[in-house]
């Protein structure tokens, strides 16, 4: 199966663009594009709420 | 493919940050990529050489990008090549984030956070506290923390 796909580009004119934040593998264009692929992970799991007596963080290397 | 010509009266970004990018002009291949480890710590102290992520599969494991397998016939017509903005106005760009006038090949963006909080013991005046304020203050504020548990992700 393919798809065929067929733009016609009549031109854009924008007056303004607000954006308060771009953040985590975002991305605003002003242009054209082929590919974008973008991905993220964040990780807040139970056990990384930690309470109880201070300790430290496991080494660096 | 015929590209087309972007053309942006101004652009003001306030800040940019942990790997983000702004570019003017047209980019062939773009890999952005973010490993954040966030640590909030109620005691203000930091040893230097904390924070080993070796082994975590969060920073180890592959991350979800489609394959590009699918058949695409694009046709594209540009009758007018322009993409006129005014003004761009951006408070902040953060974590691998890209901000570009002009156009792109390929984008391939990663980020991985791994968000840790390290909050005080319950305490009975927490308890006390928590009854009395009903429990629904957001971590981080100032105040003993909230009896019986985490109260940012309800651990007990």
């Amino acid at each position: 199966m393919s798809v065929n796909m067929h733009v016609v580009n009549e031109g854009t004119q924008v007056g303004m663009i607000k954006i308060y934040g771009v953040g985590g593998s975002s991305v605003a264009i002003v242009g054209d594009a082929e590919v974008i692929s973008l991905s993220s992970a964040f990780d807040t799991p139970p056990e990384s709420c930690l309470t109880g007596p201070f300790q430290l963080l496991p080494p660096e290397p | 493919m015929q590209w087309r010509t972007s053309l942006a009266g101004s652009v003001s970004v306030n800040v940019v940050l942990f790997g983000s990018s702004l570019h003017v002009g047209d980019i062939g291949y773009l890999t952005p990529e973010a490993k954040i480890y966030a640590v909030q710590r109620k005691v203000e102290y930091f040893e230097g050489r904390e924070g080993g992520v070796a082994g975590d599969p969060l920073f180890e494991m592959p991350l979800g990008h489609l394959p590009e397998t699918e058949e695409v016939t694009f046709r594209r017509d540009n009758p007018n090549p322009l993409i006129e903005v005014g003004t761009v106005r951006v408070t902040s760009l953060s974590v691998g984030a890209v901000l570009q006038v002009g156009s792109l090949l390929q984008l391939h963006a990663d980020s991985r956070t791994k968000h840790i909080r390290q909050l005080p013991a319950p305490s009975v005046a927490g308890e006390a506290g928590a009854a009395a304020a009903g429990g629904g203050r957001a971590a981080g504020e100032s105040g003993p923390a909230v009896g019986g548990g985490c109260r940012a992700c309800s651990n007990p």
